[in-house]
């Protein structure tokens, strides 16, 4: 390890260090106490979950398409096709690409602009009052919309987390062989059977990998949730925002309080990840 | 036998391809035909294209000229949708290389492609003489048990051809009479066999021998 390595990782030690010496179990033992704060956890890993979940549902499949039409046999058929259908071909997945990395690149703010924005359109709006009155029809007539509601929340934290859980699962099956799903639909199985029968099960480390990145982002999630969400308390309010909140007002114990559960979490998620995927070798899947 | 009758008809078959700028000649003028219940070897040494000439029949490897028919279907003239959509209902290969999935167990390799239950998938592994390892990857087994297991794969969805590359390649002669076994009562029960084989005596088991090395002598022997 270089002598950076050694002093970045000293540096995280010591934030994490800094954090635990300046709080002590009486602040987070008050902070536990308040309604408002357990309101933020609760709502916090509820809506990290769905976020994350609905995460994968984007990034398996998105992922699985991205890697194969940039394989070396899709690159092979082509070549047998004419020049324009191939330059046509990559640009397009190019393209896609990019768009998919937009979410990761852009200033989070930025995010939750565009979402606020995005529900001011007229689809939006439409949107935004369709949710409401499914929310209703489903007995939770304190959700009235999407925006400023808890479905922004979930939003925000998803818009960025599947950015990020793409990444993962395409790096994943590019490094699964595709040669056994060949295999597969020669010997007559669909596209769908080879991804679901021979792919997926090579690249359950992977999935959970995008599932516990994506969940980490949500958790972390805080300009888009602010914009498109708010900080209202007992209502959008997340650990994130408690974290904020606390701050703004002057508590900095408390901020500090707040901050150590989102670092106790996370480190508990990551090392949860790391056991169950223990003991593949790299070639079964990626952790990033 | 005439075209009517005949499941695979194979005319004037020929593959090139093209090595450091020398075109090689595979085989030419290849023909023959296989009727439903018959059971057809392919003999040859290493090297004579016999696995080129079964993926030809398997409509997998498009020859340099000359015509493969399939249940009245021109092979090769349908697009590629079709021509996968013919083969996965109605022809099982059996490739030289096996192409086991690794990380799938025994009855989940079976399954892949075929399409077949999980039942119907352990009945063959059964009477292939792997019932007991049905749950076992195929790294765990010897090359003669997961050329079994490819066997299994080719067979169980009961093609109207099997089509196996070289099936008893690695396997003692108990085990090599096994897989001739059910080979042999799979064309007796109706359906076709062509067979890629390296033994010395293909024509003990086989209805006919197509001699791959010497095409002028290919001569039908119905039994």
């Amino acid at each position: 390890m270089s002598v950076f390595g050694v002093f970045y990782l000293a540096l995280i030690i010591a934030m994490l260090v800094a954090d635990f010496q300046f709080a002590n179990w009486s602040d987070m033992s008050s902070l536990l106490s308040d309604a408002r704060v357990r309101f933020s956890i609760w709502l916090s890993l509820i809506s990290c979950t769905i976020a994350a979940i609905l995460s994968l549902w984007v990034a398996i499949p998105t992922g699985f398409l991205l890697a194969r039409l940039g394989s070396e046999s899709m690159t092979q058929r082509l070549g047998q096709q004419s020049p324009v259908r191939r330059r046509l071909f990559n640009w397009a997945r190019y393209s896609i690409d990019t768009l998919l990395d937009i979410p990761i690149v852009l200033p989070p703010l930025v995010v939750g602009i565009s979402l606020l924005v995005l529900f001011q359109s007229p689809l939006g709006r439409w949107l935004d009052q369709r949710t409401g009155e499914l929310f209703a029809s489903l007995g939770y007539a304190g959700i009235r919309g999407i925006t400023y509601e808890i479905p922004a929340v979930i939003l925000a934290q998803f818009t960025v987390a599947a950015a990020f859980a793409v990444r993962t699962m395409r790096n994943t099956f590019e490094q699964i062989d595709d040669r056994p799903e060949r295999v597969a639909i020669t010997l007559g199985a669909s596209h769908y059977q080879a991804f679901s029968m021979v792919a997926l099960p090579q690249a359950w480390r992977g999935v959970v990998a995008a599932f516990t990145l994506a969940w980490a982002r949500s958790l972390g999630e805080f300009g888009p949730i602010l914009i498109f969400a708010g900080t209202a308390r007992m209502k959008t309010e997340v650990l994130s925002t408690t974290v904020y909140l606390n701050f703004q007002f002057g508590n900095l114990r408390g901020a500090v309080s707040a901050s150590l559960i989102l670092v106790t979490l996370a480190i508990v998620v990551l090392i949860l990840t790391r056991l169950i995927t223990l003991g593949g070798s790299s070639k079964k899947g990626v952790i990033v | 036998m005439d075209n009517q009758s005949s499941l695979l008809v194979v005319n004037e078959l020929e593959h090139v391809f093209s090595n450091r700028g020398q075109n090689v000649h595979v085989f030419e003028k290849c023909s023959f035909e296989v009727a439903p219940s018959q059971f057809v070897a392919v003999q040859g040494s290493s090297g004579s294209g016999k696995t080129t000439l079964l993926l030809a029949c398997g409509g997998m490897l498009a020859p340099s000229s000359g015509e493969i028919h399939f249940q009245g279907n021109n092979l090769f003239k349908l697009p590629l949708a079709r021509r996968t959509k013919i083969r996965s209902a109605s022809i099982g290969y059996l490739f030289q290389t096996l192409e086991l999935v690794p990380y799938l167990d025994l009855t989940a390799n079976v399954k892949v492609g075929t399409g077949v239950s999980s039942f119907v998938a352990n009945q063959w592994l059964d009477r292939l003489g792997l019932g007991d390892r049905s749950r076992s990857y195929p790294g765990e087994l010897s090359h003669g048990q997961r050329q079994r297991v490819a066997l299994a794969r080719a067979i169980a969805h009961e093609p109207a051809l099997v089509i196996a590359d070289e099936p008893t390649g690695n396997l003692d002669s108990r085990n090599s009479e096994m897989v001739f076994g059910v080979l042999k009562e799979y064309a007796q029960d109706g359906g076709a066999v062509l067979m890629a084989t390296h033994e010395p005596q293909p024509a003990t088991f086989a209805d006919f021998v197509i001699d791959i090395e010497n095409l002028d002598l290919l001569k039908a022997r119905n039994r």
